[in-house]
């Protein structure tokens, strides 16, 4: 299992777009993939399927927000570094 | 879509009399054709009693069947979306492709359906809890995001109940070489961007505005559309009707006469249109070969589209309080940012500036959340700067976006109802310290923002020694120069004799004129730098070795017989609403 954490960069938080492009990077690999959204905000402590897109937006995770990506699963390395970058690069 | 007559047309017309709806002209122009009602989300008819439970398979393939016929169609959207207003414009499709596709729906429906619901709806229960989700979200954003929930779950539900949505299959009532004026209570961006656009000649909203979705593909595709006609029956559906968006009006079965007039106005119309177009080109320059830049006005960044598309050179006049007005707080920095920067990215290729005016709010003009103590005379009240130096948070904030925007284009800020050298000072100090703050936190800054102000007191004009010294552009607010010159409040219309036609307004052109004079003096001047802003390379003080200039950026400024005199005055540049760029070119290239 690996886990790593990603502080939302994007001036508008992760809106339509950057959610459809971080649930495609999800969908690629066999591995289970969990996002969970921490601090105190609305829909903080709650964990979604990072698989599903409405799940996702569904987080609102606001600018400055940090979320933790739990991914587990036979390919979970090359996943988990992949939605890493996913995350810096085009989430910004 | 249901083509039932539902409501009976007035009974008591007869054959030489029509029915007149008045809404609110999105653009100019005029139009003829037959009514197509188009049911939009919230009105279309579904009847789940008229749906019997086929079993669960049965209903199973019948649901992903509907989803990807659904799927379908939005991909032609998609495309034909890329094709008309680009790539940015079409990513929300993309996003609806994937929202039909996902496990949250599908998953949602499936189960539905296996508990004995009809896929129709099932498809429309799950469709309405996830936008009710979208819908209690904090983010602004997210929640707007309810109506493409509804918009692809309705296409998937609508397909289901045997309704049709676009105008593509409309089971042969029209036929299809037939021109159509398309009805709709508002118009979602799928349906916006699926209709026919060969086919449709006018677009009519009973809600709607004009910075909807269906407004503003409307004027980037020029289709005659009126917003807000209230509602019209749909009994209606098919009759031949006359949209004439200049004035608002849809005219449902015009009497012989309406019509000949309107085909005797649409002769006239397309022919200036095609002269007009032949200037789209050529320089705006007058025939002693002085050139005037033609700007455009704007309310909102959805409207720089349509100034860029209407051949303005710039933005004269980009009024920033319509991100203040109609809402139950102040539009934050973020906010303010991302449109500013928005209309400079647009308004990129352009030669010309992007001019913002700061905050002009007070007269007719009022914010619920700002302490607005009640003005006997509000005209002659805290308005415009003053009530901006009054609320110096709300103004530090705007010109912070304004400052993080300049880096995007070429921006230039103008100060509204200025009478005093002291109220540019006052705002160029604040502007200064702001932008040295965001440096000093690493965010760009341009080096130079012109800080221009509106002439629109007698006192700024008399003043133009003065002030030109301290700003580096002018622009005429003909509305309230004119009230304030002639004492005469310009929402009276027994006043308008007073200040209408160019004998009348002598004196505001001569205060014009004299404005003018104190500007083009100040322009070949050497910078007025004291030498201590170079350090940390900000110069929001001075336009360097460009001369300063004034322009007219009021709604005289459209008005062509005034043209020549504006040239007269000494005007450098005239501000239009858009669809007045070309005709306001024209003349000038016939003014001497």
């Amino acid at each position: 299992m690996k886990i790593f954490t990603y502080t939302v960069n994007d001036e508008n938080g992760i809106h339509a777009r950057p959610a459809g492009v971080l649930v495609n990077a999800a969908k690629a690999f066999s591995s289970d993939v969990r996002i969970k959204k921490n601090g105190s905000g609305g829909g903080s402590g709650r964990e979604v399927d990072g698989k599903r897109l409405f799940s996702v937006m569904s987080l609102g995770a606001r600018h400055g927000e940090q979320l933790t990506f739990t991914v587990d699963g036979n390919d979970e390395e090359l996943a988990a570094q992949t939605l890493e970058r996913v995350c810096r690069d085009t989430l910004g | 879509m249901d083509t039932q007559v539902r409501t009976d047309p007035p009974a008591a017309r007869g054959k030489d009399a029509s029915a007149v709806f008045h809404g609110i002209g999105v653009n100019d122009g005029a139009a003829a054709g037959k009514l197509k009602f188009i049911s939009a989300a919230n009105d279309r008819q579904r009847d789940p009693s008229a749906l019997k439970f086929r079993g669960i398979e049965t209903e199973l393939s019948a649901f992903f069947d509907a989803r990807e016929k659904a799927r379908g169609q939005i991909s032609e959207i998609c495309q034909k979306t890329a094709e008309l207003a680009g790539g940015d414009a079409a990513a929300i499709f993309e996003i609806h492709d994937m929202l039909l596709t996902d496990p949250d729906f599908t998953d949602g429906i499936e189960s539905l359906i296996r508990s004995g619901v009809t896929a129709a709806e099932a498809t429309e229960n799950v469709t309405e809890e996830m936008a009710a989700v979208f819908e209690s979200m904090e983010d602004e954003y997210l929640r707007g995001r309810a109506a493409d929930m509804r918009d692809v779950g309705g296409r998937v539900a609508d397909i289901l109940y045997g309704i049709d949505r676009g105008i593509s299959n409309d089971g042969g009532k029209t036929a299809a070489s037939e021109k159509v004026i398309v009805v709709s209570r508002d118009l979602t961006p799928g349906e916006t961007a699926g209709l026919d656009t060969s086919r449709v000649c006018g677009i009519v909203t009973f809600a709607g505005s004009l910075t909807s979705h269906s407004a503003i593909l409307a004027r980037a595709l020029g289709i005659p559309a009126v917003v807000q006609s209230g509602n019209i029956p749909v009994g209606f559906d098919g009759k031949y009707a006359i949209i004439d968006a200049a004035a608002g009006a849809l005219v449902v079965e015009p009497t012989a006469n309406q019509l000949d007039n309107f085909y005797e106005k649409q002769k006239r119309d397309s022919e200036r249109k095609k002269e007009l177009e032949k200037v789209r080109d050529l320089p705006a320059e007058t025939k002693n070969g002085k050139k005037i830049a033609i700007f455009a006005n704007i309310g909102s960044a959805e409207e720089a589209d349509a100034a860029h598309e209407a051949g303005a050179e710039g933005i004269g006049l980009f009024r920033s309080e319509f991100l203040f007005l109609g809402r139950s707080e102040a539009p934050s920095e973020e906010e303010q940012f991302r449109a500013y920067r928005k209309v400079l990215e647009i308004m990129s290729d352009k030669q010309g500036p992007v001019v913002v005016r700061t905050l002009d709010i007070g007269a007719d003009k009022t914010l619920p959340y700002l302490n607005m103590p009640h003005e006997d005379n509000p005209a002659l009240g805290v308005r415009g700067i003053r009530l901006c130096l009054q609320n110096e948070d709300l103004f530090r904030t705007q010109l912070r976006a304004l400052c993080r925007a300049s880096v995007y284009g070429k921006l230039a800020v103008m100060l509204p109802m200025i009478i005093s050298a002291d109220e540019i000072r006052q705002t160029r100090r604040i502007m200064t310290e702001e932008a040295l703050k965001l440096r000093a936190s690493g965010v760009p800054v341009a080096d130079r923002i012109p800080l221009g102000i509106m002439i629109e007191t007698p006192a700024s004009a008399v003043m133009g020694r003065e002030l030109a010294r301290e700003a580096d552009f002018f622009s005429v607010g003909t509305n309230d120069l004119c009230q304030y010159t002639f004492a005469a409040d310009r929402q009276n219309p027994d006043l308008l004799p007073l200040m209408t036609g160019e004998d009348k307004l002598e004196a505001v052109f001569r205060l014009i004129k004299f404005a003018a004079g104190c500007i083009h003096s100040e322009g070949f001047e050497e910078e007025q730098n004291d030498g201590k802003n170079e350090g940390n390379k900000l110069d929001v003080s001075g336009s360097g070795e460009m001369k300063k200039w004034i322009g007219v950026c009021g709604e005289l400024a459209a008005d062509t017989s005034l043209t020549q005199h504006f040239i007269d005055c000494g005007a450098d540049e005239l501000s239009v609403s858009s669809p007045y760029v070309l005709p306001v070119k024209n003349q000038v290239r016939q003014s001497e």
